[in-house]
């Protein structure tokens, strides 16, 4: 059984997967509850839909399942059966303004460096951002959040190594949403991550990556009439 | 139906105990059949394939001996033994079969007439005539013998597996001259085809020139119409592989079946891509059962054990691809991450030396090496790895992820250098740039102060500078500079640094003149790099050198393709007029600006100057919903008034207060436009007042003004005369006001000394007019006729034809005279003065010329025509208060 110390720590390692999108809210880490009073608006309703718990749960089923990751991972696929040279004669080959060309570059550049997972960091740390939004907003109870931050901490703590292959990860993944190669991009993400990464208060510097994580509480059950 | 006969028929081949065919025709089938989207029909197939495989022994073991005479007998039979049993081949044979069945009477003929010497028995035993289709190894009645030879080549070819991989073998025989006959051309596809569908573990360059030949590709159409769907789209597949697994590595062990090997390893590949991962697995493990050593297979296995995150297997691939083949980049790449992510660099860093030397300045592989030296803590070259490969491949953000861990690293190993030695300065400056880069400007401002006693040098003042300036204490930073430049200069001639660094603090400060001093001397003294090129660009823009200012901010872009240098750009052809060029530099901006509205309004100004309307309403529109500003309405509303859509500009401009001179002649366009005279009027000469050095505010309000015939005209025309006293136009103006009003004596000081300027040929008709009327006046009726005749040719009509009537009765010519009068009242019946004249001439004219001369020259009681120094009237000039050019670049 986890003490009360731990259990903590590990539900604010589990909400610092959120970090990047906390950070540009302007949150502060640790992240409390009691502190985030960034403007959620009708956020969630207008980008994902959400307007009570049962969707709240159907968002995190679907970022767990993967929202971009699936096509990073198609593209990996493809390219896994070539050879280096292959896959760069390949994407040299794709009309350089298009989506497609630049899909395939972003996961070309990533893939032999991403564990498995791929981008998965990517849906799993909006998803620990969109939960304490969920929660700010009343849709769900501190005890749902937790439930929905610790199921994501634990397949975010066996999918990657460290915090900065998380940060790879969950960048290489916005890059891919964005379809965005430009040098700029890659220096405007730099700059949401620095603060993360060297930062003298950063809970990913101060919490390591290989933390204990208990066994993450049921997942909240709604029946139709809840819905 | 027995389930024999359903064995054989599943697999689409006649009973045989030959197994490779049993597993060729497999194999061809696994590609249609998917367990995913077909498992009972997978199901059937792989029960299929175990139970011919049994059935075939027992048919090999029967038959022995009897084989070769059975295939025989078949071929003279006519039976079709190949056709019918490949599984891809089906149906394409049989619609091949019927494309010859009617194609063939013109097959004979063009057979007939290409070679007459031929058997007739061959043109008549065309496949299509006897319904059958025949093998090559067992020809059929109806096959030519050069299509038989071919095929029997192209079969030795391929069963010969050193031959198949051969590719001059290939060439030999796809590039003879045979094939240049298309005829025979068209003959072989069909039968080529059929062997193809049983025979396609083939190298990628041999199926490539076969879609040289046949044009597969290119007409895909056309290959359905010769095969199923299926099997075209397996072909196409074949030929457009993006990924070439090689041949040349398998053994050459006669108990080895290289078609088997293949086909695992193909279809592994094709499971591999498609993501079932396991599957593709067990096909690659039992490739490498038969041959381990393909470097291709073990590649491919090793990629699917990785995403399987079976890593231990995967490495034991890699290593052995490399025992076998130590030159594979893959392998080698692949390996050093492995070893990295288990901690063992220094065996990861020989490898990554290879990869390099195979492919030097390879960013992925200067990453690995980065991630290495960090590991062997070799921090200051990993630094450079990283940023060697950041330059390669700048948007990779593992690359700045990794430069941010080491640039943290090296400081800490500095900061202990400097706890030891304070006074190694080299190392100070080192960390401090470091604290820069980490935005750390208290710990820099502090590392630089901390240890006076060891001095500055003029790179730690400088370096002290930007930090205080990024704390926001520019007052303490300047002088930091001063001195960062004066010591560069005492201690040694090369000041470059700080040279630079005060460039660009004062180009912060907007001391652009003391900038570009700065910076073209730290760029002297070999200084580089976008900052520097851009700050020049920003100082010679600002001079108005546009055209210098361009070359430099082209060569910022070229260091570094930022957003802010493209806007920058976009400015300077703006300021061009180049404003075709500007749209694209400024989308680029759109992309990354937080406050958009100054490029969607310079947008939207671009595209108004170059005539697209619509752009440009587009972009204006969205800038003016973020921004009342004047500037965005004064675009909006010229915007309007290039579309005549006048209600809307006037609509536009009509509220904004303390309208300025610009704003007010676009608002009296519109009114004038719209009819509003008075309104237009005020405008054009509030704006006139508002700017007495415009001119063409003071051309707006005095043509309004003259139009109208007011005096006031004269006050804005002598202005606009003082500065321009050519202006033909302006003097006209003044011209007329100046009779409208008596001012005879000063018109016709106006009109003498505008004669004396102008050479008589560029003499505007008006004037021509006047100094004809003012001629006629003073009775000079000859000069009178000369200048009205002028005026006349030119297209002055009404008065000027009615003078020159005058003029030209007076100097003897009464029918010209005559004739122009009568030509003006008939113009204008009511003019009671063009009558009186009229009527006095013909009255006159009774009396002939003679007498009238002996009469002597008239006067004015004798002959009193009303001379009247009526003005002519100008309309303003119908030129809108805007550069009206449109600008192709």
């Amino acid at each position: 059984m986890m003490d009360e110390s731990a259990y903590k720590r590990a539900l604010q390692w589990a909400m610092a997967l959120g970090a990047p999108l906390l950070e540009s809210n302007d949150a502060e880490p640790p992240y409390a509850f009691e502190d985030c009073d960034f403007g959620v608006g009708g956020m969630l309703e207008e980008q994902w839909g959400v307007t009570e718990a049962y969707d709240v749960r159907n968002l995190a089923e679907r970022m767990w399942a993967g929202m971009h990751n699936p096509s990073f991972q198609e593209i990996r696929l493809l390219l896994g059966g070539m050879t280096l040279a292959e896959r760069r004669a390949y994407i040299g080959r794709i009309d350089r303004n298009t989506d497609r060309y630049a899909d395939f570059y972003t996961v070309n550049l990533y893939m032999d460096r991403l564990p498995p997972a791929g981008i998965a960091a990517w849906d799993w740390g909006r998803l620990a951002f969109y939960v304490r939004c969920a929660r700010m907003t009343g849709l769900i109870g501190e005890a749902e959040e937790n439930a929905y931050l610790l199921n994501t901490a634990l397949r975010a703590r066996f999918a990657y190594r460290s915090w900065p292959d998380y940060a790879v990860a969950y960048m290489a993944g916005r890059q891919f949403w964005r379809r965005d190669i430009s040098e700029e991009w890659s220096e405007i993400n730099l700059g949401q991550l620095r603060s993360l990464l060297i930062g003298r208060r950063s809970l990913w510097r101060e919490l390591e990556w290989e933390i204990d994580l208990p066994e993450p509480p049921n997942l909240p059950e709604y029946g139709r009439d809840e819905r | 139906m027995s389930m024999d006969t359903e064995v054989w028929q599943v697999l689409g081949l006649a009973p045989t105990g030959d197994a490779r065919a049993i597993k060729r025709a497999y194999a061809a089938l696994l590609k249609q059949t998917s367990p995913e989207d077909d498992p009972e029909g997978f199901q059937r197939l792989r029960e299929a394939y175990d139970e011919a495989l049994k059935q075939a022994k027992a048919i090999a073991a029967d038959a022995t001996g009897e084989a070769d005479g059975a295939a025989g007998q078949e071929a003279q039979d006519g039976r079709p033994e190949r056709g019918a049993r490949l599984p891809a081949w089906g149906e394409a044979n049989r619609l091949a079969l019927r494309r010859k069945s009617r194609e063939a009477p013109e097959e004979s003929e063009r057979t007939e007439k290409r070679d007459p010497s031929e058997p007739a028995t061959r043109r008549q035993e065309q496949p299509g005539a006897s319904g059958t289709a025949s093998s090559p190894e067992a020809p059929g009645a109806g096959r030519s013998g050069e299509v038989e030879t071919f095929m029997r080549r192209l079969h030795s070819i391929y069963n010969d597996y050193a031959s198949r991989i051969r590719i001059e073998a290939w060439s030999e025989l796809l590039e003879s001259g045979q094939l240049q006959d298309l005829a025979f051309k068209q003959e072989i596809q069909p039968e080529l085809l059929r062997f193809l569908a049983a025979h396609y573990q083939l190298p990628l360059p041999v199926w490539r020139m076969l879609d040289r030949l046949f044009y597969w590709t290119e007409d895909e159409i056309g290959l359905t119409r010769l095969v199923p769907p299926e099997f075209a789209a397996f072909v196409i597949d074949s030929i457009r592989q993006p990924s070439e697994l090689r041949f040349e590595f398998l053994p050459a062990a006669p108990d080895f079946d290289p078609d088997e090997f293949l086909g695992l390893r193909s279809r592994g590949a094709s499971l591999l891509r498609s993501g079932r991962l396991r599957e593709a697995v067990e096909d690659f493990d039992r490739a490498c059962e038969m041959f381990g050593f393909d470097p291709d297979l073990l590649r491919l296995r090793a990629t699917a054990l990785h995403l399987l995150g079976e890593d231990l297997r995967a490495e034991e691939d890699w290593r052995a691809i490399l025992h076998s083949y130590p030159g594979e980049r893959d392998a080698l790449l692949r390996l050093a991450d492995r070893l990295l992510d288990t901690e063992r660099a220094s065996e990861a860093l020989g490898l990554i030396r290879r990869a390099l030397d195979l492919l030097p300045n390879d960013p992925a592989a200067l990453l690995a090496l980065a991630r290495c030296l960090r590991e062997l803590e070799c921090f200051a070259e990993a630094r450079q790895s990283c940023e060697l490969a950041l330059l390669l491949e700048p948007s990779d953000i593992e690359l700045r992820i990794r430069l941010l861990e080491l640039r943290e690293l090296e400081l800490e190993g500095l900061l202990r250098v400097l706890k030891r030695y304070p006074g190694d300065r080299e190392a100070r400056f080192a960390a401090g740039e470091l604290l820069l880069e980490l935005e750390r400007y208290e710990e820099c401002e502090a590392l630089m102060t901390e240890a006076p006693l060891y001095g500055l040098t003029s790179g730690m003042k400088a370096l002290l500078g930007r930090a205080l300036l990024e704390l926001d204490r520019a007052e303490e930073a300047a002088p930091l500079f001063d001195q960062a430049v004066e010591t560069a200069d005492s201690e040694r001639p090369d000041g470059c640094y700080a040279k630079l660094r005060r460039g660009l603090f004062r180009l912060r400060l907007r001391d652009l003149q003391g900038a570009e001093a700065d910076l073209l001397a730290a760029a002297s003294l070999g200084a580089g790099g976008h900052e520097l090129a851009a700050g020049l660009a920003v100082c010679a823009h600002s001079a108005r050198r546009c055209e210098e200012a361009l070359a430099y901010i082209d060569e910022a872009l070229y260091g570094k393709p930022d957003s802010r240098y493209h806007h920058f750009r976009a400015h300077i052809l703006y300021d061009l007029k180049r404003y075709e060029e500007a749209i694209a530099p400024l989308d680029l901006r759109l992309d990354f600006e937080q406050e958009p509205m100054p490029v969607f309004w310079m947008k939207g100004v671009c595209h108004m100057k170059i005539g697209q309307y619509e752009e440009a309403m587009e972009y204006l529109s969205r800038a003016r919903s973020l921004d009342d500003s004047v500037t965005v309405r004064y675009r909006l509303a010229e915007l309007y008034i290039r579309l005549e859509r006048y209600e809307e500009a006037a609509a536009e401009l009509q509220d904004v207060p303390n309208k300025d001179d610009a704003l007010l002649l676009l608002l009296g366009y519109a009114c004038r436009k719209l009819g509003r005279r008075g309104d237009a009027l005020r405008c054009f000469v509030d704006a006139a007042n508002l700017a007495p050095r415009d001119l063409r505010a003071a051309r707006f309000a005095l043509d309004e003004l003259a139009a109208g015939g007011d005096i006031a005209a004269l006050t804005y025309a002598e202005r606009i005369l003082e500065a321009s006293p050519d202006d033909i136009e302006t003097q006209m103006r003044r011209l007329s006001i100046l009779f409208e009003y008596g001012r005879t004596a000063e018109a016709r000081q106006a009109l003498a000394e505008m004669l004396d300027r102008v050479s008589p040929g560029g003499v505007h008709p008006y004037i021509r007019h006047y100094a004809g009327t003012l001629l006629l006046d003073r009775r000079e009726y000859a000069q009178a006729a000369e200048q009205l005749q002028y005026a006349y040719d030119a297209g002055l009509r009404d008065d000027t034809a009615s003078l020159l009537s005058i003029a030209r009765f007076e100097t003897g010519m009464a029918d010209e005279a005559l004739r122009l009068a009568r030509e003006v009242l008939a113009a204008e019946p009511e003019h009671a003065d063009y009558r009186a004249r009229l009527e006095r001439m013909e009255g006159k004219s009774k009396t002939s010329g003679i007498l009238r001369l002996l009469q002597g020259r008239p006067n004015r009681e004798s002959w009193p025509f009303s001379v009247k120094l009526r003005p002519l009237l100008f309309a303003p000039r119908d030129e809108p208060p805007y550069d009206t050019e449109v600008v192709w670049t």
